[in-house]
């Protein structure tokens, strides 16, 4: 069967190819300047939990730290989240937007196995408060977060959640990492500009999986800009953002 | 925790491929949680059609072996010849019984010399779990995977220290002492197993009154540990003992010894962020020596598995293998033997992607066999989400068995055989009404073809002769609410040979259901078994009638620490044949106490 073995060779190498192809955009920082990047930003205290809590971040990832200073290239995926302004039946807990689309998530509901001991469902995670609506559009609610005056100055706490809520749909979990059953925390620093524009300044913590760092920092890259920029300072925010991946057992 | 196999099963191959990110934000600075479905162990098979049989159903169905836990699965025909260690077979989807290939954590344990893995020797107390993947599975594993794949994972240590220890009795003289201990620190695990079982056993063949016993000790001991950016790990199985039998024409009382051992060194590492690249050299022994004469039949394999997992972009998954495999068939039988050496060399490649609502696989393998040539297997499946609850899928895939060495060098041998190859496609359905309320719907055709047979007419010995098609519906149904679990399974096939004539051993109907009650301090479930007639052998008219049988099973939590459990199968002591000319068990009581302390303590 040569033939089989021509095209197994040229998979071979196109793989081998892909695979180089896929770390050079990764330029080699030195670790030492990226520690000491590190040292100079405050960090935000950290979360209770924290699996596999790296004190530095990969060397691997410093890439994000190119993004510092530069233009980010605006992206438009033609899936990117609907936010309208419309609709704002008013709520009073800021802290639904997680419980909005915990609630409305039809893969954990349709396909997570009966409550048992063991399950680790992620909708244990928290309770959902009374006075939930899910019919409420998400919309609502962040702009419930903004407070009743839209053009007033956003909060770093307002900022935060319009960052989670602009970012979810654009979270994947490799399949590599999925195979291997890799999960953790990769805790990002965000920066805002004035416009929406977002780009991670950097790698806080790494989840332990380079993988999964990478695949955070490409979601928001993909996002790329926030759909609502009221409210931001001119000279732009910075935020933190944890995302942590986990793997549910099967029902 | 969820004993039942098939909810899992469901919601592996439902929930596979679905990612979730949502976020906790009940402060600010909580993560966006992104969670997707654990993947099974063998490789990548999120859509082929699989069953998952876990530890803690394995503890509830006390069986003294493999075969007892396979055969409560629809569709998974068994062939026995009396009690404990005696021969059993194994018909999975309609195939022969040295159409599936049986893996210990990944390592092929088929014998080159004849026949099907020994699953009869595997005691259920070294596994922790069972992935059973049904439909062709050459394309990734080479010869054998006909009907399926049996991945067994033996049990390894948890974070922290962990001990266990079990007796337990039961009819016929059966005893069972068991005893785990394993302790995982850092980057450091370990684990010892051992297991005694040993049974009187009852009168196998209905024509002699004599009682044919066993005794076996299964040992398992594993050591890994993370050196640098390497993963290694050294494991070793051991399963050895003695079964007595009845020879069929003299009706004297013989034995034989058996070995079965799986080592294996494994390294693993990640040498960039989206590959993982994984070694594992492993030696198995398969081996029978029979006590009151000469003959014996060994069978030795070392293997060498490069695999490397790619991930291609975002969408893509590339595994990409190189196998070499070199075994050692020896034999004799009835005074003449072989003692055969062949090399086995492969690639392997396969890419899974997922886009949107789009899953889709495709694999290939070249496996160069010593002795007849080469071989490509290939296998295609795609996936389509209809809806987050609903998936449709079609599958085509090819696979083979290469002829064994006593095919090829035994009685009435032919070194110049054919593989036996098929050509197998299906579609899916599966669909959840309710997080713990799904169906599944699986149809399938498996043609067959170059079977290897006896031909009395012609040659005068081994020819790929038979053709066989093989036409099945199998379908699941699962539920669970509060304490009650139900799982159920039906399968109409009709495997024929194209010559004409049902295959024999397996049915054309089965029905299997199991319901656990499961309360804090206890649990009772049952398990019923209907199976339709199978004629006996391609050689005789014997039609085996078909049988229905129920089982029950009870536990009592003591404490922490403690477990009561017993069983009773086949609760009404119906009366039926596995093999004709064999008896079967009838009504048998099993009582056992065990003890468990450390991290897996409930």
């Amino acid at each position: 069967m040569p033939a089989f073995a021509a095209l197994s060779a040229a998979l071979h190498v196109a793989l081998l190819g892909v695979w180089l192809d896929l770390r050079e955009p990764i330029p080699e920082v030195d670790i030492h300047a990226a520690a000491t990047r590190l040292s100079l930003n405050l960090l935000p205290p950290q979360p209770l939990e924290s699996p596999r809590p790296r004190s530095e971040p990969d060397p691997d990832l410093s890439f994000v730290q190119e993004k510092v200073g530069s233009d980010p290239i605006e992206r438009s995926p033609a899936s990117a989240p609907r936010h309208s302004t419309v609709g704002s039946d008013p709520i009073h807990s800021n802290s639904m937007t997680g419980e909005e689309k915990l609630g409305s998530d039809p893969i954990e509901r349709s396909l997570g196995p009966a409550p048992g001991p063991s399950f680790e469902s992620p909708r244990a995670e928290s309770a959902v408060p009374s006075g939930f609506d899910p019919v409420r559009p998400k919309s609502a609610i962040v702009e419930e977060d903004l407070g009743s005056d839209p053009v007033g100055p956003v909060t770093a706490e307002q900022l935060a959640v319009r960052v989670h809520e602009a970012v979810q749909p654009y979270f994947e979990y490799p399949l590599l990492a999925r195979r291997q059953g890799w999960e953790g925390e990769v805790r990002l620093m965000l920066r805002v500009e004035a416009d929406g524009r977002l780009s991670v300044l950097r790698v806080l913590s790494s989840s332990g999986h380079r993988l999964l760092d990478r695949a955070a920092v490409e979601a928001l890259d993909r996002l790329a800009r926030l759909p609502d920029a009221r409210g931001l300072p001119h000279m732009g925010m910075e935020t933190e953002l944890p995302v942590r991946y986990r793997l549910v057992d099967p029902a | 925790m969820f004993f039942l196999p098939f909810p899992r099963r469901a919601g592996v191959l439902l929930a596979a491929g679905f990612v979730t990110a949502f976020s906790s934000f009940t402060q600010a600075r909580e993560a966006v949680v992104v969670t997707a479905t654990r993947t099974a162990q063998s490789a990548d098979q999120a859509l082929a059609p699989m069953v998952l049989i876990e530890r803690e159903e394995l503890e509830r169905l006390q069986a003294a072996d493999l075969g007892e836990v396979l055969r409560l699965h629809a569709g998974l025909d068994i062939g026995r010849n009396g009690g404990p260690g005696q021969a059993t077979s194994l018909f999975m989807r309609g195939t022969d019984s040295n159409h599936t290939l049986v893996m210990i954590d990944g390592v092929r344990m088929n014998p080159a010399t004849i026949g099907g893995a020994a699953i009869h020797n595997l005691d259920p107390e070294l596994i922790e779990r069972i992935e059973v993947v049904k439909g062709p599975r050459s394309s990734l594993y080479g010869s054998d995977a006909i009907g399926g794949v049996i991945n067994i994972i033996t049990r390894r240590a948890a974070q922290g220290a962990q001990a266990d220890a079990s007796a337990s009795a039961g009819s016929h003289g059966s005893n069972r002492f068991a005893a785990g201990w394993s302790l995982a620190d850092g980057d450091f695990r370990y684990g010892l197993r051992a297991s005694v079982y040993d049974s009187d056993g009852y009168a196998p063949l209905t024509a002699s009154p004599i009682e044919a016993g066993h005794e076996r000790v299964s040992l398992d001991a594993h050591a890994g540990g993370r050196i640098g950016a390497l993963d290694v790990e050294l494991s070793h199985v051991r399963v050895s003992g003695n079964t007595e039998y009845v020879d069929s024409f003299t009706l004297a009382l013989l034995d034989q010894d058996f070995l079965n051992t799986v080592t294996a060194l494994r390294l693993e590492a990640t040498p960039g962020s989206t590959w993982v690249t994984r070694l594992r050299l492993s030696e198995i022994r398969d081996e029978i020596d029979q006590n009151q004469g000469v003959d014996f039949a060994h069978t030795q394999r070392f293997a060498v598995d490069w695999q490397n997992d790619v991930q291609l972009g975002r969408a893509q998954l590339l595994t990409a293998g190189i196998e070499l495999m070199r075994e050692e068939a020896d034999v004799v039988s009835f005074g003449s033997g072989f003692d055969e050496e062949r090399d086995i060399a492969a690639v392997y490649l396969q890419d899974a992607i997922e886009l949107g609502a789009h899953r889709g696989q495709l694999a290939a393998r070249h496996t160069d066999y010593e002795g007849f040539g080469s071989h490509v297997t290939w296998d295609a499946q795609y996936g389509y989400l209809l809806t987050e609850a609903t998936r449709i899928t079609a599958a085509v895939g090819t696979a083979f068995r290469a002829p064994d060495q006593t095919d090829r060098f035994g009685f009435g041998g032919n070194p110049d055989l054919a593989p036996e190859e098929s050509r197998n496609v299906e579609f899916g359905l599966r669909h959840r009404f309710a997080p713990a309320h799904g169906v599944a719907l699986q149809v399938f055709q498996n043609d067959i073809d170059n079977l290897i047979e006896f031909d009395f007419i012609g040659t005068g010995g081994m020819t790929n002769l038979g053709e066989a098609r093989i036409r099945g519906v199998e379908l699941g149904y699962d539920w669970a609410s509060g304490p009650w679990r139900l799982i159920s399974a039906a399968t109409l096939q009709d495997p024929q040979l194209r010559s004409g004539g049902q295959l024999p051993r397996r049915a054309k109907r089965s029905l299997t259901l199991g319901i656990v009650h499961d309360a804090k301090r206890w649990q009772l479930g049952a398990d019923l078994l209907a199976t339709s007639s199978r004629r006996d052998s391609g050689f005789s008219d014997v039609i085996l009638g078909g049988y229905t049988l129920l089982n029950a099973s009870a536990l009592l939590r003591l404490g922490d620490d403690w477990t009561l459990r017993g069983r009773i199968e086949n609760l009404f002591d119906r009366d039926y044949a596995l093999a004709d000319g064999f008896r079967t068990g009838g009504r048998e009581a099993r009582i056992e106490l065990a003890w468990r302390y450390g991290a897996g303590t409930r």
